[in-house]
């Protein structure tokens, strides 16, 4: 396994209405490790994801995934978004979602392989669903529907995952299962990078740890992490520069780096 | 142009026009709650899903009877409402199909009654076509009383529940903790919809209905900020588009009149586009302009005051400035003009104010600096970019706030010196 | 005679609802009446301007005024941060206004009118044959080019099935794999457009937006996959037409508010039965 970082996000700043969420976030994820993102809510773990699957695109700075730019490393890398943000009431049942994890948008015709449905079956088996395949999303529990979106993931046969809030709503059964699943990708290699906000756990689950608060507190090994004085300043609540600088930038529409320095 | 404009004497013609302005007014007064609680096109699904209730109230009355077409119509739009809310209780299709099966269905049941009003031999039945597409000129004195008095029952309802559907409009929780009963208050809501739709069917139209709706609410919100402001600039707009829409229709007898006031409405969107404040185009525009002119004037000071720094001269030549990327002659002058520079000869000199300035975007540039290294821990080689951008930002109370967060420093990551006023 | 009539409105009803399916299922079901309306200047435009009513011309102008309603939705939406429906809404009724304002003015030259407009010409549709070369069938040109289209449709959803699903259920999880969400938005608009402007003159501004939304929700109610309810969305297209037509014939009414109304209550009688199986299904399983 090389040294280049899974994951290198450089002076990264992002905004929703001209109104900056992110601020200058510069740091890297090591390869092979559980990777967790933690913050209060509205600290932007989410946005900094999308960042980072370009979901959204910065108003400064860029991200390096394995040394490299995401569109040339794409097959590398499965993203496996909020529970919410899907609706589960379409028809297909949770194989056809597992086999979405095999689609690849450079082949005009995507027929469905018997080695695809193997993968997919594999998948399923990882997060013990298979005997569910033939069921309706809508039907699942909360744990279980997220266990399809990871089996879906783990048939892209990715290096990187990043997941959002994988366990927000689940049972504790499939907490253990996803745990564990988790633990074994660590394990063969893989690296996961997890937006997670309860801090209780945090420390358990995560080899490394990026504190964020709209900002970042800090990134690095748990136990260097999960001091009571750099806790106490993530969730101690935002800097008042930052938002009253925030507030003037979309007040005035100003812009956050100067003409032609956007990737600094 | 004389023929044209007879109508001017015909005193119906003002009573019609008077009459449309008022009801186009009072259902873009509706229209603005349900433009701020995102239902807009609601009130396109009420006013197609309502022509079986016009159609039907015209077969019962056996003629065109205001009143029994009003109520009709009022009846089927409760039908609508209720029919979109079953279908979004009952299955798991979204409100956005649930009002396009019954807009589309409903419009579809009134354009089979409609054809049999019209092969019914019912006196007035082609009348029943202004419904579609409004026809001010046909209104009587005798149809305009019965809207009117539609419309002053909703104005009267808006009032009587204008605190709860306020309250309701901005924060739905807080109107529910605080024991509103927000089932209710949505369903009074619903009528006044319906209702105002139908006053405004002769006029304007059901099928474009919408715009009167939605189109006041959207041009009057760009020019508001509060609640009272948008229901009289929506008001306002909606009455003079009104208006003329009912002049052509009075010029054109064949012209519908719903058409023209839409068009009416367009022309103040376009014109609100671009002029509004805060959300206008051209005004965004000037503010980003005038960003950029601040940048780079506060720029060129800022390199005079580096030269200061490095040879403690506030002489300038000419030849050295103009190697600076932001060098222009019409920069100069305005930095002049602010009292900053002064030419002499060949070379320009820094005037005290202008030092001052220098000195203050310097600080702010060091002391954000310092503030990115310190609180945001980033590495030295990474603050300067934002740094770059955010001296231009940084106001009076803000620097303050820098100043005292970071305990009144003395010099920045880069070990500068950070300059304060002696 | 009547025949041809017939089997062009179905022709017309399974491209709208194969279509329609997919905005159905991207929650965008107000899109159609949005473009339903939009699409009338064109029309009349293009047929002022050209001065024939061959589709390839109609076509064009309907494009370009489809093009313009989108243009104007994300305009206002994004740029002067009106709500999303609200801009839906002023883009559609301006445009529908200018269209019914140029129908008014050159009812003489372009042989539509206000009335047209709403319920479509259907029963004409019949009346232009050409021969087929080679044989000595008359065929009704609406045929024809209702047949071209229903092809062109099935085309593009077998060859996008994939990507349609998958912008449709999980747009995000689609662009981090690299599928451009926006180019696939696009084209599932494009084919509701496509469709919108063929079926146009057919079947009135009304009626697509019920053929294309309410057998794509019937269909959706006893559906899990999404193959079959297209087949299903398909079927129920077929016989809502069939009764509607045939409902008007006898009472001679509107074909088009016909065939609208009754695809609705085929959609009413088919949620009932489901919620009653339901119910059903729940008492047999609970314990009392």
């Amino acid at each position: 396994m090389s040294n280049t970082p899974a994951i290198d996000i450089h002076n990264l700043t992002a905004s929703y209405e001209r109104k900056p969420v992110l601020w200058e976030i510069d740091c890297q994820f090591p390869q092979g490790k559980l990777v967790g993102i933690v913050g209060p809510n509205g600290s932007g773990k989410t946005t900094l994801l999308k960042n980072i699957m370009g979901l959204m695109k910065p108003d400064s700075g860029y991200v390096r995934i394995f040394g490299d730019k995401l569109n040339s490393v794409r097959h590398r890398v499965s993203y496996v978004p909020q529970r919410e943000t899907v609706d589960w009431d379409f028809p297909a049942d949770v194989m056809d979602v597992v086999l979405m994890g095999r689609y690849n948008p450079k082949k005009l015709f995507n027929r469905i392989t018997q080695e695809d449905r193997d993968i997919a079956v594999e998948a399923l088996k990882r997060v013990n669903m298979l005997e569910f395949s033939r069921r309706h999303i809508s039907q699942l529990s909360g744990g279980q529907q997220q266990r399809v979106f990871i089996a879906r993931s783990l048939a892209q046969q990715a290096d990187l995952y990043l997941m959002d809030e994988p366990f927000v709503g689940v049972d504790a059964a499939s907490e253990d299962a996803i745990l564990s699943l988790l633990t074994e990708m660590k394990n063969s290699g893989k690296t996961v990078v997890i937006v997670h906000h309860d801090l209780q756990t945090a420390f358990e689950y995560f080899d490394h740890i990026a504190l964020l608060n709209t900002r970042l507190v800090a990134c690095g090994p748990t136990e260097e992490v999960f001091t009571s004085d750099l806790l106490q300043e993530a969730y101690g609540g935002r800097l008042t520069v930052l938002s009253r600088i925030g507030e003037l930038i979309a007040k005035k529409d100003f812009p956050i780096r100067e003409k032609g320095q956007e990737n600094n | 142009m004389g023929s044209i404009w007879s109508y001017f004497n015909e005193p119906n013609f003002w009573w019609v026009l008077m009459g449309t302005a008022f009801l186009s007014a009072v259902a873009s007064l509706v229209g603005t709650f349900t433009y701020l609680q995102r239902k807009s096109l609601m009130g396109d699904a009420i006013a197609h899903g309502i022509l079986p209730g016009i159609a039907g109230g015209f077969l019962l009355a056996g003629e065109k009877n205001t009143l029994i077409i009003m109520i009709g119509a009022i009846l089927w739009g409760i039908l609508t409402v209720a029919s979109i809310q079953w279908i979004t209780k009952r299955t798991k299709l979204q409100p956005s199909s649930a009002m396009a099966i019954v807009l589309s269905s409903y419009f579809g049941l009134g354009m089979m009654l409609l054809t049999v009003v019209q092969s019914s031999g019912l006196p007035d039945a082609s009348g029943v076509n202004a419904f579609l597409f409004g026809q001010a000129a046909s209104i009587l004195p005798e149809d305009l009383r019965v809207y009117s008095i539609f419309a002053v029952v909703v104005i009267v309802s808006l009032a009587a529940i204008y605190r709860p559907l306020t309250l309701l409009t901005f924060d739905r929780a807080s109107a529910e903790s605080r024991g509103f009963r927000v089932d209710q208050l949505d369903g009074v809501l619903s009528v006044l919809v319906v209702t105002a739709t139908a006053i405004g069917i002769q006029s304007i139209g059901l099928i474009l209905m919408a715009a009167l709706l939605i189109t006041p609410a959207a041009i009057a919100r760009m020019w508001n900020t509060r609640l009272i402001g948008m229901l009289i600039t929506s008001g306002i707009v909606a009455a003079i588009a009104a208006a003329g829409g009912t002049i052509i229709s009075f010029s054109a007898p064949s012209m519908p009149t719903g058409p023209w006031i839409v068009v009416v409405l367009f022309a103040f969107t376009v014109v609100s586009v671009a002029l509004s404040p805060h959300r206008g185009l051209i005004h965004r525009l000037r503010r980003r302009q005038n960003n950029q002119r601040i940048i780079r004037k506060e720029n060129l000071i800022k390199r005079l005051y580096h030269h200061w720094e490095s040879n403690q001269s506030t002489t300038v030549d000419d030849e050295l400035l103009r190697e600076s990327p932001e060098y222009s002659s019409d920069l100069l002058r305005r930095c002049a003009r602010e009292g900053w520079l002064k030419k002499q000869g060949g070379q320009w000199e820094i005037l005290p104010a202008g030092m001052r300035e220098g000195r203050r975007i310097t600080r702010a540039h060091r002391l954000w600096e310092l503030y990115l290294s310190k609180k945001l821990r980033l590495k030295d080689d990474h603050v300067h970019p934002s740094a770059e951008i955010m001296e231009h930002l940084i106001s009076e109370d803000i620097e303050e706030e820098l100043l005292r967060t970071l305990g009144y420093p003395e010099s920045d990551p880069h070990q500068r010196n950070i300059p304060y006023e002696s | 005679m009547n025949t041809w009539v017939l089997i062009n409105a179905l022709l017309i009803s399974l491209s709208c609802s194969l279509a329609g399916a997919f905005l159905v299922l991207r929650h965008r079901a107000m899109l159609t009446d949005a473009i339903s309306h939009a699409v009338l200047p064109g029309l009349v435009l293009a047929f002022l301007i050209s001065g024939t009513r061959n589709t390839p011309t109609m076509l064009a102008g309907a494009f370009v005024f489809g093009f313009i309603c989108i243009f104007l939705v994300e305009f206002f939406r994004n740029r002067v941060r009106i709500t999303d429906d609200a801009s839906i809404g002023i883009a559609f009724t301006t445009l529908f206004a200018v269209g019914i304002i140029l129908v008014t003015r050159y009812a003489d030259q372009v042989d539509l009118d206000q009335e047209c407009v709403l319920h479509g010409e259907i029963t004409f549709s019949a009346l232009k044959r050409m021969v087929l070369p080679g044989t000595n069938w008359a065929i009704p040109v609406t045929f024809i080019s209702s047949f071209v289209m229903l092809i062109v449709v099935v085309a593009l959803i077998g060859l996008g099935y994939h990507s349609l699903k998958l912008t449709s259920f999980n747009p995000e999880y689609a662009t981090s794999i690299g599928v451009s969400v926006v180019i696939w938005h696009y084209l599932a608009g494009g084919l509701a457009s496509m469709v919108t402007i063929v079926s146009f003159e057919a079947v009135g501004a009304i009626l697509v937006i019920a053929l294309m939304v309410i057998p794509a929700a019937t269909a959706w109610q006893v559906s899990t996959r999404l193959r079959p309810m297209l087949f299903k969305t398909a079927a129920f297209a077929l016989s809502g037409s069939f009764i509607g037509y045939w409902i008007a014939i006898r009472l001679n009414v509107s074909i088009a508010g016909s065939i609208a109304f009754f695809l609705g209550i085929q959609f009413a009688i088919v949620v009932l039965i489901v919620k009653a199986l339901q119910l059903n299904h729940f008492k047999m399983k609970s314990p009392n």
